[in-house]
């Protein structure tokens, strides 16, 4: 009797001595039980991207148009080892093929391939872009951000990735998870633009960047204010008034009377004037505002890729923008939406990050010369 | 110094024996045994009756052999160093994987101001095979290999074709602004792909410059995707007998090997015929096009007009549950193997798949890694008698390559 137990007690204790590593391993807080998912499916573990199982902000895109990497997870999905490889990865970030975020982003945003080119002011000009939201340009540490206290002062701030400062999933999410409502693109940027009117976009931009504490939905000024804090502390900002009355459209009121008159995209094709919006700033093709903004001017209306939009009453009276000027090639009549050459906010060549410099700027909605408005 | 000037200045570390050889024939030095059976006591002997002169005496002899033998090492020794510093950043591989087994890792010339690449994205064989020609595109050269690794040279350097305004335009004729691709001609001329300048260059194998074309400044045919509208941004080019082919952002354009427009066929979309970002593109003996349409997860085949003739893969659904090894995902640089196939680079997949010239989908070589043999987002091949040279991207490196059954 006493030799059983004594070999009992031995066989158990070799049986806890080999099952000791799996106390070391943490278990998945999944419910989904990997035996109903496909071998080595990444969301058994890692969770459905947001819109499948548990929506948070914005739905998955437009299933037909989002191409790529980015978003789509799914039960059984194998997307995940585009970007991320459990072994001989570049990187130990994430797993990613380089040792950065941006150098990974950049592996299809060179201007081959994927749309949101970056470096292409480098390639250019032989330097980098003196304004813009650039990324890549810093050595790390606490990044400076105009306007980035509520009293208007810069916030010194140190983004995500420390020794990267600011970087691309500052602003994105290339999951595209937790992102902004999809809008209607304030450009066509994509070869699917030149042959639908309805196709939304989200750019994969995060509801809430990294140095924001408030969320917001959908892409417009309030999506700037968020880290920009300062610029809605209340002061009138020529034309986008303040947090308040950007983000609660006026009905009746001065602002309603004055900014109904701007050009707002109400098409995906915005070659497309507007009738309804009289003569004020003519066609402003290529300077509008994004849908959702309650038909109120917003940041992005003058801030944004610097291009010729063309509307000179004074030197060009009567002459509107053409589409080469906002799409910058056309094959037998269709735009191209060539993405290489335009990736605001980026990278701008303006000052203050402004669509065009000097009076041009003005005279895209103060058309004095023929004969609009003055105000 | 003579050999006879030698002996007095032996050093008190050689054996002392060997010093006093001459007044001590009867204890023959332990140095000497065991060579050749040599009898020490009858050539002391003998030494009286030898004339003066050179005397090659055993212990001479092995002086002699350990003189020719140290210039022998010390020329091994040069040799090796010279051939290292050829070029240290190549190296012989011998690893299996996913059915490639690697035989050479280039990982850049190995000297110079950028001795490693920095994301290649384009590679071609000499017409011979006895050359590899890399398209080094953030550092915007062209790096010349022989097929064992040698470093032989390269040209290139950063030249802006079209400023943005205000920007100065720095190009002169053999910069280059983001070469992603090349290709040769019958006489071995390199063609390349200047993405960034819109256009295309011409080099000689050594190196010169010999021209470029379209003009960048200037709309080509029904237009382009060049800045402006004007040139072309060209994403892949391959040359087949007297014709240049180039891809941009949506479709296709031929030249002359002078430079001068044929035609161009192909629109932007998703429809049969239409591209979206055509990385890949390679050009078979009849006419036929072949096109690695990119974002839209296929080949297409052309006839030598523009009529589509064939698909290869098909659009992949957002939520993509196929396996890799069923499908192209990003279908990019493309050659042709034997007369008989097409093999393409699909980075985002990993791998290398085989599909034939009828436009059937065939076996998939690679697996992804940093390891010789592995692969990390490849982006362009090509082949030549069994060998394949493939451009690793993210792993900073070319490849010399054979397939083999997994």
């Amino acid at each position: 009797m006493g030799r059983s137990l004594r070999l009992i007690l031995i066989t158990a204790a070799f049986v806890f001595v080999g099952a000791m590593p799996a106390f070391a391993y943490q278990e998945s807080s999944s419910t989904v039980d990997p035996a109903d998912t496909p071998a080595y499916s990444c969301p058994s573990c890692h969770g459905l991207e947001s819109g499948f199982s548990s929506p948070t902000v914005g739905p998955v895109v437009d299933g037909g148009t989002r191409k790529g990497p980015h978003g789509g997870y799914g039960i059984g999905t194998n997307k995940c080892e585009t970007c991320h490889t459990l072994h001989g990865a570049a990187s130990a970030r994430a797993l990613l093929p380089d040792i950065t975020i941006e150098g990974t982003c950049n592996t299809c945003h060179d201007g081959t391939g994927g749309g949101g080119v970056y470096g292409v002011i480098k390639r250019r000009t032989g330097e980098d872009p003196a304004g813009g939201h650039m990324v890549g340009g810093h050595t790390g540490g606490k990044v400076s951000i105009p306007g980035g206290n509520a009293d208007g002062s810069d916030l010194d701030y140190q983004f995500s990735v420390v020794d990267e400062g600011m970087t691309c999933t500052d602003c994105h999410s290339p999951h595209d998870s937790n992102t902004v409502a999809p809008f209607l693109g304030d450009r066509a940027r994509s070869s699917d633009d030149t042959t639908s009117a309805t196709i939304k976009t989200d750019r994969l931009l995060l509801a809430r960047p990294t140095s924001s504490d408030t969320t917001v939905t959908i892409y417009g000024s309030d999506w700037c204010l968020s880290c920009h804090k300062g610029q809605a502390r209340g002061t009138m900002t020529h034309p986008v008034a303040s947090l308040e009355e950007t983000t609660v459209p006026s009905t009746g009121t001065q602002f309603k009377a004055d900014y109904d008159h701007v050009a707002r995209l109400s098409a995906y094709d915005t070659a497309t004037v507007d009738p309804d919006k009289g003569a004020l700033g003519q066609s402003n093709l290529g300077y509008v505002v994004p849908e959702g903004s309650g038909g109120l001017p917003i940041c992005q209306q003058c801030h944004e890729d610097a291009r010729d939009i063309a509307n000179d009453p004074v030197n060009n009276p009567g002459v509107i923008s053409s589409t080469t000027e906002s799409f910058t090639a056309a094959v037998d009549g269709a735009g191209s939406g060539n993405p290489r050459f335009q990736n605001f906010p980026h990278e701008t060549l303006n000052v203050n990050m402004l669509v065009e410099p000097r009076d041009s700027l003005c005279l895209n909605c103060h058309a004095t010369a023929l004969g609009d408005a003055v105000h | 110094m003579s050999l006879d000037e030698q002996e007095p200045e032996q050093t008190p570390s050689e054996p002392i024996e060997a010093a006093e050889q001459p007044a001590a024939p009867a204890a023959a030095p332990e140095i000497f045994e065991g060579i050749d059976d040599v009898d020490v006591s009858d050539n002391v002997a003998e030494e009286d009756e030898v004339p003066a002169g050179v005397y090659l005496t055993p212990r001479r002899l092995l002086v002699i052999i350990a003189i020719v033998l140290g210039v022998v090492l010390i020329a091994l020794i040069i040799f090796l160093l010279l051939s290292m510093r050829d070029n240290p950043s190549a190296r012989v591989a011998d690893n299996s994987a996913g059915g490639i087994k690697a035989e050479l890792v280039i990982e850049g010339p190995g000297r110079g101001a950028n001795p490693t690449f920095n994301r290649p994205m384009g590679v071609a064989w000499s017409v011979r095979g006895d050359y590899v020609y890399v398209a080094d595109s953030e550092n915007n050269r062209i790096c010349i290999f022989a097929r064992d690794g040698r470093f032989i040279r390269e040209f290139g350097g950063f030249g802006i074709a079209k400023p943005t305004a205000g920007a100065k335009a720095t190009w002169k004729p053999g910069l280059l602004n983001y070469p992603v691709d090349v290709a040769v001609d019958r006489d071995d001329n390199l063609y390349v792909a200047d993405f960034y300048n819109d256009s295309i260059s011409v080099f000689s194998r050594n190196g010169s410059f010999l021209r470029r074309f379209p003009d960048p400044t200037k709309p080509v045919g029904k237009g382009s995707s060049g800045a402006d509208g004007k040139g072309v941004a060209v994403t892949a080019v391959d040359v087949e007998g007297d014709y240049v082919y180039a891809t941009d952002g949506y479709q296709i354009v031929v030249f002359t090997l002078e430079g001068k427009y044929v035609r161009q066929f192909g629109k932007p979309g998703t429809a049969r015929g239409a591209l979206d970002r055509p990385n890949g593109v390679v050009a078979l003996k009849d006419g036929t096009v072949v096109v690695s349409d990119s974002n839209n997860n296929r080949v297409q085949a052309f006839s030598p007009a523009g009529n589509p003739l064939w698909t290869a893969g098909s659009r992949i659904p957002v939520e993509r549950k196929v396996a890799p090894s069923a499908s192209l995902i990003l279908p990019r640089g493309i050659t042709v193997v034997n007369d008989e196939s097409l093999l393409v680079a699909d980075p985002l997949a990993q791998q290398l798949t085989e599909i034939s010239l009828e436009g059937e989908l065939g076996a998939h070589y690679g697996t992804r890694g940093t390891e010789p043999a592995e692969m990390n987002f490849p982006n362009d091949c090509d082949w030549v008698r069994s060998r394949i040279v493939i451009a690793d991207r993210e792993n900073n490196r070319v490849q010399i390559v054979r397939l083999v059954k997994k």
